[in-house]
């Protein structure tokens, strides 16, 4: 269990450079998740962490103590490939004790500790299996399994859930938040999945271009993204170009207006209004205040919810989240119908350049 | 559907076909060498393991046999390492030249073996050493060496290079690495590598033909020597004896190293 500090690394691989300065401090027992699209730099930061690649500027830390030239053999980390990478010729038992024997530590100790980590993830009993004969999901275990049971300073996930079928993923997840408070390690998650994210860190960290573009707690990251990228990447959004007018209010698409949120810089100027689907309203008939006029284009039914997607007059396209109970007549495609965004959702982003 | 059940026929079919065809001389060699008879004889007028008793009446074919399966075992042995340390570096080291290299330690597959048994024997003349049992070795090695380097590259291909990678993080050095996690990856393409190579040489007549003299001689060259002046069907007993042994050694590999599946992917 340790703190890691990363401080401005940059990494060259093959002449790109493909990180550009990242600096992240995961505090004792935190977990971070590293969130970007693919070729985002995410991966190759996890890899500089754990040593694969080299640092050309910038330090890592791992409890006070500089990384930078140990090689991965040195770092004692725990990390958890995508693929498991779990050993083919040796059994469950053997794959888990490997860092032990690699260690030197006597029998009889690496017996007990294997037996101890593989009850912590659930596999009593499976030690003698060849990892062929087991389920995806008890591959992960089994490599979450070998990765702790070195008691690494630091743990590394490397697109935990993404090889598991959905349902498989949301068991995991508990088990994995599970898992990770009965150990209670520092631990780094690297992820292209918004909801592999939200769901599993203390705090997720966007990245853009080998850069982190924000980093905060789910919650704040997902109701108060800072930049429009960061909102567009998590979940779903509404966006539209608009302007502060005079009186403190903020320009709908065709026309109408909202009062701008609480705190927002009442100063006219352009810039770029943005809400959830979810905090959209769809009502049958003009309300008092502010809505957008629009044109169903599409219900999409997913379950518990239903998507609405409409086009204002100007040509902006929007979404609404509507209940599954709450899919009303009248909201079939050409229907007409009023958005109304709730005004304490609202999100301005200042336009580029200003 | 009818036309699946046609294209599936002619599929069997013309795997069985293939299978009588490869596996037919060996059926005939087998019958012919109990034949009782002094020439070759299809089908076999009686029962009679004589001319198993005959094997022995070859010249030298126990001095013979011997430098066979030595030469065969180091050209083999030899082969193996060098070449699983050559497909080592061609599949996992970011080399220049890599198409070049590989066709280099590929080539005696492609050159006349005639060729390359003259090439030898002058090389070996010019060092001073023909005609000696390691220049034999020596010879087998070039000819086979590319047989290990196409099983060991294809056990590391198929092999999943973040396993080292894993093994490192879990604090394995890189002696560790390579002893506990890569070479155990390497060992099918070895072993099937080895035995290809072992049996390519044990079987070599035409560069051995140039390698040996007077009393160095191999067990292919002592069978074609009495062939060419005998015809009853010794050499044919000696065959399936010769077949019956192989198949054993591949049947073992095949269980332990499952090297079958090297060549042939599930």
């Amino acid at each position: 269990m340790a703190r890691l500090e990363i401080e401005g690394i940059e990494v060259t691989l093959g002449g790109n450079r493909v990180l550009h300065g990242i600096s992240l401090d995961v505090a004792d027992g935190e977990c971070v998740a590293l969130l970007g699209p693919s070729g985002c730099g995410k991966t190759t930061t996890l890899r500089a962490i754990a040593g694969f690649v080299p640092v050309s500027v910038g330090d890592i830390r791992i409890a006070g103590r500089s990384v930078r030239g140990l090689p991965p053999h040195r770092r004692n980390l725990g990390l958890v490939f995508q693929d498991y990478a779990l050993f083919p010729h040796m059994s469950v038992a053997e794959n888990v004790g490997y860092g032990l024997r690699m260690r030197g530590a006597p029998r009889a100790e690496i017996a007990s500790r294997v037996e101890h980590a593989l009850a912590l993830v659930h596999l009593d009993g499976f030690g003698d299996r060849p990892p062929a004969r087991l389920s995806g999901g008890q591959r992960q275990r089994v490599a979450l399994a070998r990765a702790l049971v070195i008691r690494p300073d630091i743990l590394l996930l490397d697109e935990p859930l993404g090889a598991l079928d959905r349902k498989l993923r949301d068991a995991m997840q508990v088990e994995l938040k599970r898992i990770r408070r009965e150990v209670g390690i520092t631990t780094i998650i690297v992820t292209h999945d918004q909801e592999e994210a939200l769901s599993l860190a203390d705090r997720v960290a966007v990245m853009f271009n080998g850069r982190i573009v924000e980093a905060d707690r789910p919650e704040a990251l997902y109701a108060r993204p800072r930049s429009r990228e960061v909102m567009d990447f998590l979940g779903d959004a509404n966006q539209w170009p608009s302007e502060i007018l005079p009186g403190a209010a903020l320009r709908l698409p065709g026309g109408g207006t909202l009062p701008i949120p609480a705190g927002a810089d009442p100063t006219p100027r352009v810039c770029r209004g943005a809400i959830r689907p979810e905090h959209v309203a769809v009502l049958g008939e003009p309300p008092e205040g502010g809505a957008i006029p629009a044109e169903v284009q599409e219900v999409v039914y997913k379950g518990a919810h239903a998507e609405l997607y409409a086009r204002a007059a100007d040509g902006t396209a929007l979404s609404a989240r509507l209940p599954a109970g709450a899919i009303v007549a009248g909201t079939s495609p050409g229907s007409r119908v009023w958005l109304r965004p709730d005004p304490a959702e609202v999100l301005l982003f200042e336009e580029a350049g200003r | 559907m009818p036309e699946g059940i046609a294209f599936r026929r002619i599929v069997a079919v013309s795997a069985w076909l293939g299978i009588a065809f490869l596996l037919f001389p060996v059926a005939f060699t087998f019958a012919a060498s109990l034949g009782p008879s002094q020439f070759i004889e299809f089908p076999p007028a009686g029962l009679s393991l004589r001319w198993y008793e005959n094997i022995a009446r070859i010249n030298r074919v126990v001095d013979a046999t011997l430098v066979s399966l030595g030469v065969a075992l180091l050209a083999g042995a030899f082969a193996a390492v060098l070449g699983a340390a050559a497909a080592l570096a061609l599949v996992r080291l970011p080399l220049p030249g890599k198409a070049a290299v590989t066709s280099l330690l590929l080539s005696p597959i492609a050159l006349p073996i005639v060729a390359i048994g003259i090439a030898l024997i002058q090389f070996f003349i010019l060092l001073g050493v023909a005609f000696t049992w390691w220049s034999l070795v020596i010879g087998h090695l070039v000819l086979v060496l590319a047989y290990p380097v196409r099983t060991v590259a294809a056990s590391l291909t198929l092999s999943n290079p973040s396993l080292e990678e894993a093994a490192a993080s879990l604090g394995a050095t890189p002696w560790q690495v390579f002893r506990t996690v890569t070479l155990p990856q390497m060992a099918p393409g070895m072993v099937s590598g080895f035995l290809f190579a072992f049996l390519i040489s044990f079987d070599n007549y035409p560069i051995s033909i140039f390698l040996v003299r007077g009393d160095l001689t191999t067990l292919p060259i002592e069978l074609f020597n009495y062939i060419s002046q005998n015809l009853d069907p010794t050499p044919a007993a000696f065959s399936s004896v010769y077949v019956a042994v192989v198949a054993v050694l591949i049947w073992l590999a095949e269980r332990r190293f499952r090297i079958v599946s090297l060549s042939i992917p599930r």
